[in-house]
């Protein structure tokens, strides 16, 4: 088992297997060696966010090693796995914290699950649409998007 | 480090993480809307020629074009992309390095190239080299064995081939010379020329390639054009130096084509034409004496190789018996070469599509 703790000094026990899917987590288990059994302290997670991640962790310990990427292949962000779509499920706030989160832990496969999502709630949109989903304040001036309104006014396909 | 405040935002994300998430997921139109949002936005995904690049790449299967271009316009040029040959992007510098001086090894052997298949002694010059890394493939042409093509068909990921003597590239699924000067679009052209110009003793063989660029595309017709005939012999030599199997022809010599004027009273017209011209003799058969050409085509012939005598439809005399057949079976043979090229038309824009 392993201990690790979150930036507001919450402790969790999780097994290796759960662990090593962070390879963030997997090095530094590698670096200090089997027998010490201090808690590995992750300042940049706090104990909410770490909860849902092991959560997801859990969920996925038993997937079969990750296919060779094919470089050929286009990504698509449409093949998300229902029980994946369920545990996105969540206010804004906590899926960027996850992904930043996923980001830090070197976690592959929930940051793409992450961005997957973020990129499908941008799919489509207009400018304004997007910018009332994310909260996003215009902070453009009216010469700068002005500007930018001409800079992309011919972006339609010819 | 400090806490994330509770409420993360999309602005809290690296710019890193916001550019890999649009370049795997988004579509060109999502990232114009994107960058108008805020400054945030519009820095991480820095509206930049890295980021075109990358779209243009997944759009359309491209990772080149013309020297000073711009990557965000050709990403919504469709019309242009269509045009490049998506495969060509697989050949990147030192493919076509390792290529071309696998091929000077060869040219120096003391044996001469050979088709790679070990049954078949065909050799230079219709012979065609396969561009894909680490293959050695060289194949003989249609006009021989196959054995280029039947290498592509085996394994379809070998879709480029070089053809030994003139250098030139094909490409099997676009089903098109690849860099036509003149024909084919500038971006190609020099990415193509960026595999060819290299070392003197290959350009050498390649110097008539802008001559073939030219006259590939000549023998085309269209509905309204005047027939001129050009005697097979010219035409069968013609079409191996539009091959790259041999060096230019010589002149035109249309003289087997016509009704020696002693005969002139077999076919009803002891005086000849009205217009004075000679007469077309009435058994010849196209595709087997002669083929047809447009007018601007003879005359590009003409002055490019010499010969003659220019031989149209008006050396035909209108409603004679004797040159019915004649008449009935050119116009099969113009529709054929219509309908040839159409098709021909067909193929090249069925390439790909959009492939996003």
């Amino acid at each position: 088992m392993v201990k690790i703790t979150s930036s507001d000094n919450q402790e969790f026990t999780i097994s290796k297997e759960i662990a090593n899917q962070s390879v963030l987590i997997k090095n530094m288990l590698e670096d200090v060696g089997e027998s010490d059994d201090q808690p590995i302290p992750l300042p940049n997670v706090s104990g909410a966010i770490l909860q849902k991640v092991i959560e997801y962790a859990t969920m996925h310990k038993d997937d079969p090693p990750p296919a060779p990427e094919d470089e050929t292949k286009l990504k698509t962000s449409e093949d998300i796995e229902e029980r994946d779509k369920e545990f996105m499920q969540l206010d804004q706030g906590t899926m960027f914290e996850i992904i930043l989160a996923a980001n830090y832990l070197d976690m592959k496969n929930l940051l793409d699950l992450g961005c997957k999502t973020v990129a499908n709630m941008i799919k489509g949109k207009s400018v304004e649409e997007v910018r009332k989903l994310f909260n996003i304040v215009n902070d453009f001036t009216p010469e700068e998007e002005e500007q930018i309104r001409k800079e992309n006014e011919w972006c339609e396909d010819r | 480090m400090p806490l994330m405040p509770k409420d993360a935002q999309i602005t809290d994300l690296p710019p890193e993480i916001i550019f890999g998430l649009t370049v795997s997921y988004l579509s060109h139109t999502d990232v114009v809307r994107l960058i108008q949002t805020c400054r945030f936005l519009r820095h991480s995904l820095n509206d930049s020629d890295a980021l075109w690049a990358a779209m243009t790449y997944k759009r359309f299967g491209v990772n080149y074009i013309e020297e000073g271009g711009d990557w965000k316009r050709a990403c919504f040029d469709v019309a242009k992309m269509k045009k490049l040959c998506p495969h060509l992007s697989e050949i990147g510098a030192r493919v076509k390095r390792e290529r071309l001086e696998q091929y000077r090894t060869y040219c120096e052997s003391v044996k001469p190239i050979k088709c790679s298949d070990k049954y078949c002694d065909n050799t230079a010059p219709d012979l065609w080299m396969c561009m894909t890394k680490e293959c050695s493939s060289i194949g003989c042409g249609r006009t021989k064995a196959k054995h280029g093509l039947y290498h592509y068909e085996s394994v379809p990921s070998h879709r480029i081939a070089i053809k030994i003597n003139t250098l030139e590239m094909w490409c099997y699924v676009c089903n098109k010379w690849l860099g036509q000067k003149g024909t084919s679009h500038t971006a190609e052209c020099e990415r193509v020329d960026q595999a060819s110009n290299s070392g003197n003793s290959l350009q050498e063989l390649a110097k008539f390639n802008e001559k073939r660029h030219k006259e590939r595309n000549m023998n085309q017709v269209k509905e309204g054009d005047k027939m001129y005939f050009v005697a097979d012999a010219f035409l069968e030599e013609w079409t191996q130096f539009l091959l790259g199997n041999k060096m230019p022809g010589s002149s035109v010599d249309n003289s087997s084509l016509i009704l020696p004027p002693n005969h002139w009273d077999l076919v009803g017209l002891p005086a000849g034409l009205d217009n004075g011209l000679p007469l077309v003799h009435p058994g010849i058969v196209p595709f087997h004496n002669f083929g047809l050409v447009s007018e601007a085509t003879w005359n590009y012939l003409v002055e490019e190789y010499g010969g003659g005598p220019t031989l149209s439809e008006a050396n035909i005399p209108l409603n004679s018996v004797m040159y019915e057949p004649l008449l009935r079976m050119m116009e099969i043979a113009k529709q054929r070469i219509i309908d040839f090229y159409k098709h021909d038309g067909d193929n090249g824009d069925e390439s790909e599509g959009d492939i996003e």
